[in-house]
């Protein structure tokens, strides 16, 4: 956009409205945002290339890593995948712990993005209430796993700590707390009115755009798209437990509050039947440290959507490649059709609003800047130039 | 306004935060805190320093030698499940900042 009439803002890569660094280049219309250019690649990390020299039980530790978050659906694929490879079924009681744990997950990083969206149009009380109320799982998860934040609660072949049975009910009684905050967090934003005019009607994503930009996660389902990989194509045992798929077909900010609060209802049901489910048995499973060759693939919902793992073996006890694609890779690209025609003011809050994680997201591009021509780099490209 | 209740609750309410240092938390059973290493039972196998992701143990055999370089590690706890005489576990101690080196190093 080079029209006399737009100023550009550039925002980032370090601003104090964002938490992580990245770069958005704002044309401006007055205080009309006109078009947005989104430059990520700031925060790459190359861990895909530190996998490799690892073992397969060491990279879970590094794995868990990408994301503090999401560590534990990161682990949990990866270990599905490799459990793929090594063509082993793991114990069921396993599996529910991992469900479980996977759940808790999605309990506090929604919880959090609550938090975070009150803090983003103003309102700090919503802000502190809801990470209030998400201590009750990070307590949880720090009783279930010694950690707050990276649980080492998956290994392959298994799960490291059992749930015992005092556990399991001061789960259930936790469980009908976060039931009743969450209520009252659904009420809040469909009625309370200091929200709603922040919230209706910005940010919209129409399904085909939603399409048509690859849109995944609670993102895509807020925009009427049916896309939960626990139901699409389940893994672990979600098929053998009732819930429903969340979805919302208003389109705008408000729209992905409610699916994400709505979800977490689903959680904690998930969670209930998981601990009624749950019969007693081996936690893990012995496997051998080399894995066979071969490649395989392994998916699973995060919190912000899908994740995807590809992982070689060439029959060593380290993965010749792996392969990590994360949602908010997808979930960046739908931001330019979202900020069109918004507010300035609104910006921090439709730019939260598909949750975004920054440190997942970096890859290495180069751009040619005579050409505009951009190329993703492989490693291979990067030793020649190292030469 | 459907926060106003629970903005005037908060009013009366006791804090939600805990006044750490003045009132410490108790760790959870199952915490990952600062190692205990018990150099009587060790028998210098050396599976912790092959399992450990960040190879910061270090371990000679004949020379009765094991050392853990605490400012690298991430407190997984691989050490303590591969420990086959259970002499090394990761314990409760959190409050291990230090300026010195020497104060990280578990021999
Ligand atoms: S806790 Fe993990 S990182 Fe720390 S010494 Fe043990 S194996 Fe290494
Ligand atoms: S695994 Fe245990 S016994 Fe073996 S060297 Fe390490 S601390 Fe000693």
């Amino acid at each position: 956009m080079n029209d006399d009439t737009c100023y550009t803002l550039p925002l980032g890569p370090q601003h104090p409205a964002l938490v992580e660094p990245e770069y958005l280049n704002i044309h401006l219309d007055g205080e009309t945002i006109v078009n947005v250019d989104i430059n990520i690649g700031f925060m790459h990390r190359g861990i895909e290339k530190a996998l490799q020299q690892r073992t397969y039980q060491q990279d879970r530790f590094l794995i868990e890593k990408i994301c503090g978050i999401c560590s534990s659906i990161h682990t949990l694929t990866y270990c599905n995948a490799v459990e793929k490879l090594l063509d082993v079924d793991i114990p069921e009681r396993a599996k529910y712990i991992r469900m479980i744990v996977a759940e808790f997950e999605r309990l506090h990083s929604h919880m959090l993005w609550v938090g975070i969206a009150g803090y983003e149009i103003g309102f700090d009380t919503v802000f502190q209430m809801a990470w209030r109320d998400r201590e009750l799982v990070m307590e949880l998860l720090e009783d279930l796993s010694g950690n707050r934040v990276s649980y080492s609660m998956n290994t392959i072949g298994g799960v490291r700590r059992d749930i015992s049975k005092d556990m399991a009910k001061k789960i259930r009684t936790t469980m009908d707390k976060i039931d009743s905050r969450l209520h009252h967090y659904i009420n809040v934003f469909v009625n309370d009115s200091t929200i709603t005019k922040r919230t209706k009607g910005t940010g919209i994503l129409k399904q085909e755009d939603a399409k048509r930009y690859s849109a995944i996660g609670p993102l895509a389902r807020a925009s009427g798209i049916s896309c939960d990989l626990r139901k699409k194509a389940p893994y672990l045992l979600y098929d053998t437990v009732d819930f429903k798929e969340i979805t919302h077909d208003t389109d705008d900010v408000e729209s992905r509050a409610i699916v994400r609060l709505k979800e977490l209802l689903e959680s904690t049901k998930i969670i209930r039947q998981c601990l009624h489910l749950m019969q007693k048995g081996e936690l893990t499973i012995k496997v051998p440290e080399t894995v066979p060759e071969g490649e395989t693939i392994s998916r699973g919902e995060a919190p912000r959507g899908e994740i995807f793992y590809y992982v070689r073996s060439d029959g060593t006890d380290r993965p010749y490649r792996v392969k990590i694609n994360t949602p908010t890779l997808a979930n960046i690209h739908p931001l330019q059709s979202m900020l069109k025609g918004q507010q300035l003011a609104d910006l921090p809050i439709i730019v939260a609003s598909i949750d975004p994680c920054f440190s997942c997201t970096d890859r290495v591009t180069l751009i040619d800047t005579k050409t505009g021509i951009s190329k993703t780099v492989d490693e291979t490209y990067l030793q020649k130039l190292k030469r | 306004m459907k926060m106003l209740s629970d903005i005037i609750k908060n009013l009366i309410r006791k804090p939600a935060t805990e006044k750490y240092p003045y009132t410490k938390k108790k760790t959870p059973k199952g915490f990952r805190g600062k190692h205990e290493y018990d150099r009587e039972k060790c028998i210098y196998c050396g599976l912790c320093a092959k399992a450990c992701p960040v190879h910061t143990i270090g371990v000679i055999k004949d020379k009765r030698f094991w050392q853990l370089d605490m400012s690298r590690c991430i407190f997984c706890g691989r050490c303590e499940d591969v420990c086959p005489t259970k002499c090394l576990r990761l314990g409760n101690d959190f409050e291990m900042a230090s300026d010195k080196k020497e104060d990280f190093i578990i021999k």
